[in-house]
């Protein structure tokens, strides 16, 4: 459904510079993928990439099989998104969002989207510029749900949902893809969310995505070792992503097999994608660059 | 047209007449007090310099949403386009309604040739003025420098081309003195909105409907 090949982007403004660098992965139809990385990893600038909002200084990009510059048009109104930036008219009530920007769309079903407001308990009547963050997030998604989108690209759509909307939005992205004919790309801080429903994970850090594997393959490469600081200080170092250490033991996340874990006496156990988080960014960037590129088999 | 760029188009113009009825309030107000005292320009062309300085002030630029929805860079041009012709057509319209229209009908009533020509001349000259006032919004967002550059060199041109009108038509000079001064006048306008044209129309075109260069440059 959606393939990168090697996108580099340079994005300057006064004050500093930011490059994606040499991006590539492929995203197959009727998966979720989800999208993690430390704030300012270049997350939100690689999906604005993909929207179409910036231009890469030289890669590609395809949707459905299309090159995307060549097939714009066409790509935008297959793809639903939900975006960090209201692209929306500030005053208009939200009814007449869905009239205005509907008719833009080929597919675009107001019923549909009218329901969907109404699913997310959101006032079709009230204005954009009156809703909270996570109103405006709902209205995005209520959108980007009518347009009969195959494609959906969500930046951070689960910020500022409460718990109740958080889960509404999960059912619906798996939903999508349930069908086998639909895939989702987000991009999340709330990892549990990412646990539960996604099948990609993707790791970005300093404009480069370090990764992107099924999820299951990526967390089955790791381990968490809880024991003794003295058991786990056995382990080679370049194995360790990071050791956390208290007074009497510590616990690690470490790369590759299971053959330094032999001892009974330390707790073993597969990473979900937030401890995964946690010990990939507290490691630093040299070092998780180290483990991505020696340890992480990639094998889709 | 899609409705979206009809809105920005209508909303365009009503903050345009919107501020040219203030304005003429506010001028109509100022002229009563001190008529007496400062009379250094023709009202006529006073109110016309200031009603250009507003069209500058106008929104030109697509909607941020046209930017996600289905378009391809070339439509967006060509949306940008649209809407910066019209939106300088419909300017051009109010002004000319505004200022000139009814003295020109009266002028035809009237079969006064001399006031037709005056009047159609100045709606002339008000369309080729109205469009490089146009281009301030962009020389703004593009560079400082720029636009205080080519924005001071627009009023000054606007400034001029008023007074000397104001002079040469409203005070009463000899017939060649008004000629030559109108043909002057008719130049430089003329040549300002062909700089503008030739130079900046393609690159403003492309500017606005670049997510990348617009929006940051707004923000």
């Amino acid at each position: 459904m959606l393939n990168v090949e090697h996108l580099h982007k340079t994005l300057s403004n006064k004050n500093n510079t930011f490059r994606l660098h040499d991006i590539s992965f492929s995203l197959p139809k009727g998966y979720i993928c989800g999208l993690i990385g430390e704030n300012g990893a270049g997350k939100s600038s690689l999906l604005k990439c993909l929207a179409g909002l910036y231009y890469p200084d030289s890669g590609s990009i395809f949707a459905g099989g299309m090159p995307f510059y060549e097939n714009e048009a066409k790509i935008k109104d297959m793809t639903g998104l939900v975006l960090d930036t209201d692209f929306y008219n500030q005053n208009l009530p939200l009814y007449k969002i869905g009239r205005l920007y509907g008719e833009l769309y080929s597919n675009f079903s107001i019923d549909k989207y009218l329901r969907y407001l109404g699913q997310f308990h959101l006032d079709p009547q009230k204005k954009f510029k009156h809703l909270s963050k996570g109103m405006k997030t709902k209205t995005q998604i209520a959108f980007a749900l009518s347009h009969n989108a195959r494609l959906f690209l969500f930046d951070e759509p689960s910020a500022g949902l409460d718990q109740d909307s958080r889960e509404e939005l999960l059912k619906i992205c798996t939903g999508l893809v349930s069908g086998g004919e639909r895939s989702v790309l987000l991009s999340s801080h709330i990892t549990q969310d990412l646990d539960r429903i996604a099948d990609y994970i993707g790791y970005m850090q300093n404009g480069s995505l370090l990764f992107f594997l099924p999820k299951e393959n990526l967390c089955s490469q790791f381990s968490i070792v809880k024991g003794e600081s003295y058991k786990l200080k056995l382990i080679p170092k370049e194995k360790i992503v990071y050791m956390e250490e208290g007074k009497y033991s510590a616990a690690a996340m470490v790369a590759g097999g299971k053959k330094y874990l032999s001892d009974k006496t330390l707790e073993v156990y597969k990473p979900g994608i937030g401890e995964f988080m946690y010990y990939f960014v507290k490691g630093g960037n040299e070092n998780a660059k180290n483990i991505a590129e020696n340890f992480i088999k990639i094998n889709n | 047209m899609p409705k979206i760029l009809q809105r920005t188009l209508l909303k365009s113009i009503i903050n345009y007449t919107g501020s040219m009825f203030l304005y003429y309030i506010v001028f109509a107000i100022t002229n009563i007090i001190f008529r007496s005292r400062y009379n250094f320009l023709g009202d006529r062309e006073l109110v016309l310099f200031f009603f250009i300085l507003i069209a500058g002030f106008l929104n030109t630029a697509i909607p941020d949403y046209i930017f996600i929805a289905p378009f391809s860079r070339k439509e967006r041009i060509q949306l940008q386009k649209k809407l910066f012709l019209y939106s300088h057509f419909a300017t051009w319209g109010i002004t000319s309604a505004f200022i000139s229209f009814p003295e020109l009908i009266m002028s035809v009533i009237n079969r006064n040739l001399y006031d037709i020509g005056k009047y159609l001349f100045e709606i002339t000259i008000m369309y080729f003025l109205l469009f490089v006032a146009g281009y301030s919004s962009y020389f703004n967002l593009l560079n400082k420098k720029n636009f205080t550059f080519t924005g001071i060199a627009i009023n000054i041109i606007v400034l001029l081309e008023s007074s000397v009108l104001a002079a040469v038509i409203i005070e009463g000079s000899s017939g060649t003195v008004i000629y030559i001064t109108m043909a002057a006048v008719f130049i430089i306008a003329i040549l300002s909105a062909l700089y503008c044209y030739k130079k900046h129309f393609q690159n403003m075109l492309e500017f606005y409907s670049d997510y990348e260069t617009s929006i940051q440059k707004k923000a």
